[in-house]
């Protein structure tokens, strides 16, 4: 007969708190009730959390589902607002914009992926752009929001969301969560790390204040430090800033003006790009870029001067590594977020990487000893999923036509991961997609920013050039109306979510 | 962007060539140009493709024109919920392989996780399953809370038949029939393939497919080798018979090998698959597959590109994905190179995830101690495969990979009929109360048994259906 999982593990140690930690320590204490698993976090308020701003993507609302988190408390406890996608600007071309949407363009039909129609219609309507036949493009475009409807018959039921929220906040609430679910938290700096010398487990944890604390499992949330799994255990960190060449950001917070937009946006700079996140009583703001390229000083002026508000805290710097550890699991030790890795949020990504971590860790949870094939598999599907956003990162740096700078010029022209060069081959000679091992990013989402930055295929699928083309100028059409109509008939982002799940306290 | 026109040659007119003769002709209409060419040297063994097909043929076969009033009163076609496996090496007992939809998940956690936890088998809650044993069968309805909207179906069929009226369904105006008792097949330096007639008259394409069976006779010209798998020998039977049996192809074992049968509506169709050292009968198949499905210019569609175990509806499933994949990847340039890398590449991982399916078959546990499952179980063991067991077995976990023709419903299915029983389940599963999880699979399994009770037999649903169309057609 077949039993549960929980027989062996007794006691697991969280080293941090911030969102890694707490997402974690919450995750824990959803499944694991305090009388079979002591769940313990170790976090210091004289060490800060790097959270600022944060978008999100929809995965987030799995997350929060799992905890059984109701949406209306999340929004409220931490000034969340909806995301329907990504507004990127001057990353083709400067002076050109295009919008990354959450959900599909279009419809597929006959089996045909979309996009095939949309460049047989574009090319005797030259002016049509694919986010045209994007609800959530047209939506936030609009600064409209609905929630999105389960009836496949809906048009509705073409919009996906996430959000956007203050990442502290979130911390804190799900702290509360954690808390009164049995999560003891402690507070206290780790001075030391007491490894096993005949198996290499962590066995304590020692505190600044000399208490022990010992664990059958180290979540290691120490972010860049990686006390644990970096400094303790020494797993090598493979280093990807040869493709991703930005390495610090300043960031800052800025009053909110103007609508309340339900996007993310990114605009490209000299030698980085900028975000700008807007939460309910704020917009955070980040300027990431190559640190050997320009100095701080510009940095933060061009930071400075692209704020939409007055700006309301100094900026803050970060100083960061692209990649991660050789193994996000090892021993008795797992990494969950910075001290894992780390990829620019460029498309929204660190939550979401943290969220697979422990969903991963709990799909496979193991018995004490550890064994090596449960290992195995967890950091196999954790590079995976590294690599496969990576990819879709550098797409955006390398898919540009810019030369107007040292910073563009190389990425232009780096070279790039196999995986990648095949893909934009492949779209480049007839607008051909594939999806590869469960990946994360979906066919809209490369088709939005290839064809967004100008990665126009040469010719279209020879199926749909078979296709008459009225019948393609009739569905377009007949779709474009029914998207327009279903946005006319939306309320403002700000006006839904005054009435949903408004916060009165800007925190 | 304007794609050029493309001249297309196949080479053979059996089931592989015909059915990518019409879904080239369907998809692609004026802008293709296709010449079918038969000789003696392209003829395709009729059962190589086997004699049941997965629940994905049933779209794939209605776009090239085979419809169901027209499979089931052209040709003894039958349906089929799956293969039952009886005596199986190592299986506690006879399970139905059954096509089903996704299975329903409770909490958000599969329902294995939660079978595992009560104990329970997964078969009562598989409507398909159930039926297929009672020999019951009716049309999944489109409400989805009828339980038998779950069920998919697939065909058994004769090949034989099918390829007679997609050679009727073949419009002559637009594909260009050459036949030739001696055709030459050269080719030059870059892996280019020229067809020269016997007249002495050079057939020009541009692409040239190779339909030409086991033998890949333009394959075998490119010096693009076979990679052999196993060899074994098999032999086929067929009976008359009065009345249709099961909507449920049956296989059972034996010492040296498995014996299945078919179930068309005039007759039994029995194929023989033994040890190639014992049997004293039969024709040898060697299953393997080339080490590239397109080299130069000519792509190998079917068994000239890789021929399948039997067992499960692989062979089928590698024909179609053979052309949906040529499909997605019609040339548009004149280099071929990208299509012919991801082409590649994506014919390497179906054969693969076919041989993981049928390995998995042969990988149990107190296998007979003959020389016939032996090598199966050597010859299909892979890493792939032995991942997706140990993770199966470890914690109820199904690994996937990329693209599997075999989705996770299959492969439940499969674990737990052979008898793979996840050790520990998923923690969140707990997160159900046990009387309550007891309470849902009983009504499941209730609305299940209660409902096949209720469906027609086969045959008589069959011959029902067939009334119908034939008044549909002159009525």
């Amino acid at each position: 007969m077949a039993e549960p999982m929980t027989q062996a593990i007794q006691k697991i140690v969280i080293v941090g708190g911030g969102s890694a930690g707490w997402m974690t320590a919450a995750a824990l204490s959803r499944l694991l009730t305090p009388q079979s698993v002591q769940v313990t976090l170790i976090e210091s308020e004289q060490i800060g959390t790097i959270g600022v701003g944060e978008a999100t993507i929809p995965d987030i609302i799995n997350f929060n589902a799992m905890l059984g988190i109701p949406e209306q408390d999340f929004l409220r406890a931490t000034n969340g607002t909806f995301k329907l996608g990504i507004e990127f600007s001057n990353w083709g071309r400067i002076g050109e914009s295009y919008f990354h949407p959450f959900g599909p363009h279009g419809v597929d039909m006959q089996g045909i992926d979309f996009h095939q129609f949309w460049m047989r219609f574009q090319q005797s309507n030259s002016a049509s752009e694919i986010e045209a036949f994007s609800l959530s493009a047209l939506a936030a475009k609009d600064h409209k929001f609905a929630m999105p409807q389960n009836d496949p018959r809906s048009v509705l039921s073409q919009l996906r969301y996430a959000y956007h929220f203050d990442a502290t906040a979130y911390a804190r609430f799900l702290r509360s969560f954690a808390e009164q679910r049995g999560v003891r938290r402690v507070e206290g700096k780790v001075t030391d790390v007491d490894i096993d010398s005949e198996s290499g487990f962590i066995r304590t944890v020692q505190l600044e204040n000399g208490a022990r604390i010992d664990g059958d499992l180290f979540f290691d949330c120490s972010g860049f430090r990686a006390l644990l799994l970096g400094q303790a255990l020494g797993v090598e960190f493979l280093d990807w800033a040869h493709w991703l060449p930005c390495d610090t950001a300043q960031t800052i917070a800025c009053e909110r003006t103007g609508p309340l937009l339900p996007y993310t946006k990114s605009t490209a700079k000299q030698a980085g790009w900028q975000w700008r996140i807007p939460t309910q009583h704020r917009t955070g703001n980040g300027h990431i870029y190559a640190g050997d390229l320009i100095d701080e000083d510009t940095a933060i002026a061009s930071l400075l001067q692209d704020l939409d508000g007055t700006a309301i805290s100094e900026p803050r710097k970060i100083r960061f590594r692209t990649g991660h550890r050789q193994r996000f699991w090892d021993k008795n030790c797992i990494a969950i977020g910075l001290s894992g890795g780390f990829l620019e949020p460029l498309e929204s990504t660190s939550l979401f990487l943290i969220q697979e971590g422990i969903s991963k860790f709990i799909s496979l949870f193991p018995s004490a000893e550890m064994p090596e094939t449960v290992r195995r598999e967890y950091n196999r599907q954790l590079v995976k999923k590294f690599e496969q956003v990576r990819d879709f990162i550098i797409l955006h740096y390398k898919a540009t036509q810019r030369d107007d700078s040292e910073f563009w010029n190389y990425c232009r022209t780096m070279s790039i991961p196999d995986s990648l060069a095949e893909k934009m081959q492949l779209f480049e000679e007839a607008g051909r997609i594939f999806r590869y091992e469960d990946e994360l990013f979906t066919r809209p989402s490369w088709v939005a920013v290839m064809i967004g930055q100008n990665l126009m295929p040469r010719t279209i699928d020879p199926i749909v050039a078979n296709v008459p083309e009225p019948e393609i100028v009739r569905s377009l059409g007949s779709m474009k109306t029914a998207m327009i109509s279903a946005c006319q008939k939306m309320e403002t982002h700000e006006s839904f979510l005054k009435k949903y799940a408004w916060s009165d306290s800007p925190t | 962007m304007k794609s050029s026109e493309l001249n297309i040659v196949i080479f053979g007119r059996g089931l592989a060539g015909l059915m990518t003769a019409l879904a080239l002709e369907k998809a692609l209409g004026e802008s293709v140009q296709i010449q079918l060419v038969d000789s003696p040297q392209a003829t395709e063994d009729e059962h190589v493709y086997g004699t049941v097909t997965s629940p994905t043929a049933y779209e794939f076969l209605r776009q090239i024109g085979l419809d169901e009033p027209v499979l089931f009163s052209r040709s003894a076609t039958s349906f089929s919920f799956g293969t039952q496996y009886l005596n199986w090496p190592g299986a506690p007992a006879d399970w139905v392989q059954c096509h089903h939809q996704i299975l329903p998940a409770l909490m958000g956690i599969p329902l294995q996780h939660h079978l595992a936890r009560a104990n329970r088998s997964i078969a009562p809650l598989l409507v398909s399953d159930l039926a297929a044993r009672q020999g019951k069968f009716a049309h999944p309805p489109e409400d989805a809370s009828n339980p038998l909207s779950r069920a998919e179906y697939g065909y058994q069929f004769a090949s034989q038949e099918w390829c007679e009226i997609l050679r009727s369904a073949l419009p002559s105006s637009r594909i260009q029939y050459i036949r030739d008792s001696q055709v030459t097949v050269s080719t030059d330096a870059h892996k280019q393939v020229t067809l020269t007639l016997s007249t002495g008259e050079r057939v020009a394409g541009d692409l040239f497919i190779d339909c030409s069976g086991a033998e890949g006779a333009l394959m075998t010209v490119l010096g693009n080798s076979f990679r052999p798998t196993r060899a074994v020998k098999i032999e086929h039977r067929a009976e008359d018979v009065e009345r249709l049996g099961p909507a449920c192809r049956r296989v059972s074992a034996s010492a040296s090998g498995w014996t299945a049968q078919t179930y068309l509506q005039n007759a039994v169709q029995t194929t023989l698959v033994h040890d190639i050292a014992v049997a004293e009968s039969g024709d040898r198949r060697v299953f393997g597959h080339r080490s590239e499905a397109w080299v130069g210019n000519c792509i190998a569609i079917g068994a000239s590109a890789s021929v399948h175990d039997p067992l499960s509806p692989a062979p089928m499933i590698m024909l179609q994905r053979d052309i949906e994949r040529l499909l997605e990847l019609v040339p548009v340039g004149r280099g071929f190179a990208i299509e012919r890398r991801e082409f590649n590449r994506r014919f390497t991982n179906d054969v693969a995830h076919c041989d993981m399916f049928t390995g998995a078959f042969y990988e149990t546990r107190n296998t007979h101690n003959d020389s016939f499952w032996e090598t199966a179980q050597k010859v299909y063991g892979s890493p792939g495969l032995e991942r997706k067991i140990r993770q199966f077995e470890s914690r109820g976990v199904l690994v996937r990979y990329d693209l599997e023709p075999f989705n996770d419903e299959d492969w439940t299915i499969l674990h737990r009929g052979i008898g793979r029983m996840a050790r520990r389940f998923d923690l969140q599963a707990m997160s159900v109360d046990q009387g309550e999880l007891n309470r849902q699979l009983d009504m499941m399994s209730g609305a299940v048994s209660e409902l096949v009770a209720r469906m027609p037999p086969h045959h008589v649903y069959v011959a029902n259906m067939k009334r119908y169309f034939e008044k549909q057609r002159y009525g």
